[in-house]
């Protein structure tokens, strides 16, 4: 069982502290660890015309001190999103708990791209590994995640204006509110 | 376009769909959909259980994306979608109905969850995405320390290319079965050589027509004959109750759903509490479920349930195949089972063949010994040595026999007289003595094999027992 708790939650690289500032600073505790946790991601854009498309993400980090999120993007489908990026910048962000459906929304817009360093590349495998064995646990085949293409990786700058609760039941769609 | 149809097993894949609107004013968003259902060639419908950003922004902007996971290959589809309508009745809106309350249902949110629309989009086109998967040789190997808790199948689902031949097999066998518990054991027999479900039970309405019990069923350690089932309770109840086909496959991922929206209203619940989740018979670890209402001209006459551990076992066009077995076996079960069909030539063919007869033959215990019967006035229940045997009207229809042979010595009855006594509350029209007697045949020979009611023919059979009774009567427990 012990092993089993730590494949869910493992020890994360370089924990970062709570926010202090902006709608991250409203979400309550398990709300947050979905976010920055093991959670299924999905990054939606829209078009010139108000045509959503959606991209699968790779993990959240939250910028210490700031509103400002990096967004993780495998880059062989980011193309769908910068066409979208370059011309109006309006993103949001839905992370879920595969496990009990524990989910947020984050909406904001784009603040450009920035290079991936070490500690990001550590906080990846570590987004990976713990994705894989919480899927895992919900009957998806670890050598099948195992698939999906996690290098190259864009890192997507966005700042975040409004935060959600989406967890299912009569609260969903309820902005974040209240000190964490 | 890529075929809608061809894509419906990613509808409810393990990884949640999400569906992405815009609003008006250019804000987009973005939320976790437990399913899509499949409409027709051109469309696909969402549920609406909450009124949300969603909604608001499909009617400003009807333009929408959904995104699905190929479960299988993990294969991505976009569909570009266009609003078209929202439902609230019609078959499209029955059956997401249907789904979402058994669900609610099992979860014990019945009324507190439920489906307020039906948004039906438009398919305007589907992007098949492959880019974010490496070939399977390129991929690392996983971490072979690690327990794997959902490894890869053994082999995919077969394919269905010889789906009338199957069809034809299992109408034969139908068509040959002289009585109505042949006609079952053919069902699910055929069902389990030659479709491949390997877990599966018919239920029959029972006399009070708000309850089913199970009559058959193949592939569990338990037969569960005997068990019961209240219309509207979880899947087979709720099936029962609407007289619709639901199928549910990932069905952890339908029930982590509505345990989600359960636990949100508890968190937030000031009034009455919840009730408990109903334990779903059968496999404890089903992942998917295919539960079809037996119709005869509209009116239910039973349900047959399958399930699989395979969260894909079932595909949307078993509901229409499956929809043609089942309306085969209600036609099957009403046909025989009003008219006590089973003559002399059937029955030697049965009792030579191992029918249910002398099946209970072999299990009879070689030394005679002494049964403690009890038949609680109350509830019309039986008790065997302490232990449940029966209730209702199978429990009145055997105390009757059972006095009468122990009052008289007779080891003869017909159906004939069951259904003219007025004390066994059989219903006047359509009064199922023959699943009834199926029902008790099948608990005697689990419960008591030295008591026997072997058929003697069309609309005859005999009490046989081996060793002693004592019959004790009492008004209550």
């Amino acid at each position: 069982m012990l092993r089993l708790l730590h494949m869910v939650n493992p020890p994360a690289a370089g924990k970062p502290s709570p926010p202090t500032a902006g709608p991250l600073a409203a979400l309550p505790p398990d709300l947050l660890s979905v976010l920055e946790g093991a959670s299924v991601q999905h990054l939606v854009t829209r078009s010139a015309t108000l045509a959503p498309v959606s991209v699968l993400g790779f993990g959240v980090r939250i910028e210490p001190g700031t509103s400002n999120v990096t967004v993780f993007v495998p880059a062989r489908v980011a193309p769908f999103a910068f066409e979208n990026l370059r011309d109006n910048g309006q993103m949001a962000l839905t992370a879920v708990n595969p496990v009990d459906n524990r989910a947020v929304q984050i909406k904001g817009v784009w603040l450009g791209e920035r290079r991936i360093d070490e500690d990001d590349r550590a906080f990846l495998l570590h987004y990976r590994d713990a994705l894989s064995n919480v899927l895992n646990l919900v009957g998806v085949p670890r050598s099948r995640w195992r698939q999906v293409a996690w290098s190259p990786t864009l890192a997507l700058r966005m700042e975040v204006r409004e935060a959600y609760v989406q967890t299912p039941g009569p609260s969903a769609g309820r902005p974040c509110e209240g000190a964490a | 376009m890529i075929p809608l149809e061809s894509i419906s097993r990613c509808f409810e894949g393990v990884v949640p769909a999400t569906l992405s609107t815009c609003s008006a004013d250019g804000i987009p968003n973005i939320s976790s959909i437990s399913h899509v259902q499949y409409v027709d060639a051109r469309h696909v419908a969402v549920s609406r259980q909450f009124f949300n950003k969603t909604t608001r922004n499909i009617l400003e902007n009807p333009q929408a994306s959904v995104t699905v996971w190929d479960p299988v290959t993990f294969e991505l589809y976009i569909l570009t979608l266009r609003y078209d309508r929202s439902e609230t009745s019609g078959p499209t809106f029955e059956r997401m109905a249907t789904r979402i309350e058994a669900i609610a249902s099992h979860t014990g949110m019945t009324g507190i969850f439920r489906l307020l629309a039906a948004d039906v989009f438009e398919v305007v086109s589907i992007y098949h995405l492959t880019a974010h998967l490496n070939p399977p040789e390129a991929s690392e190997a996983p971490d072979p320390s690690l327990p794997d808790m959902s490894p890869e199948p053994a082999a995919l689902p077969p394919a269905q290319r010889e789906e009338l031949w199957v069809l034809q097999r299992i109408s034969s066998r139908m068509n040959e079965a002289p009585d109505l518990e042949a006609l079952l054991q053919e069902v699910l027999d055929s069902l389990n050589e030659d479709f491949g479900f390997t877990h599966a039970k018919v239920l029959l309405v029972d006399e009070t027509g708000r309850r089913l019990f199970t009559v058959a069923s193949r592939g569990y350690e338990e037969s569960g004959v005997g068990s019961e089932v209240v219309f509207g309770e979880g899947l087979i109840g709720t099936v029962a109750r609407d007289r619709r086909i639901l199928r549910v496959n990932q069905m952890e991922s339908g029930l982590r759903y509505g345990r989600a929206v359960r636990a949100a209203v508890a968190s937030a619940a000031r009034g009455a509490p919840l009730r408990p989740e109903i334990p779903l018979p059968g496999l404890v670890d089903a992942q998917s479920h295919l539960v079809l209402p037996l119709l005869v001209r509209g009116r239910l006459v039973g349900v047959l349930a399958l399930e699989s551990r395979n969260p894909a076992a079932f595909a949307t066009w078993h509901e229409a195949f499956m929809g043609i077995v089942a309306d085969q076996v209600a036609a099957g079960i009403e046909r025989l089972a009003a008219s006590d069909a089973e003559d002399p030539v059937a029955a030697g063919r049965r009792a030579r063949s191992g029918g249910a007869g002398s099946v209970d033959q072999k299990t009879a215990p070689t030394a005679p010994r002494r049964r403690a019967f009890v038949f609680y006035q109350n509830d019309d229940c039986v008790f065997v040595d302490g232990e449940y045997l029966i209730r209702n009207v199978p429990g009145r229809i055997l105390w009757k026999l059972l006095k009468a042979h122990q009052e008289t010595g007779r080891s003869e009855f017909t159906n004939r007289e069951l259904r003219l006594d007025p004390g066994l509350g059989l219903p006047s029209l359509r009064d199922n003595l023959e699943s009834r007697l199926i029902l008790l045949r099948q608990r005697l020979a689990q419960k008591c094999p030295d008591v026997r009611l072997p058929s003697r023919g069309r609309g005859r059979f005999a009490v046989e027992i081996d060793g002693e009774l004592a019959l004790t009567e009492r008004a209550s427990a």
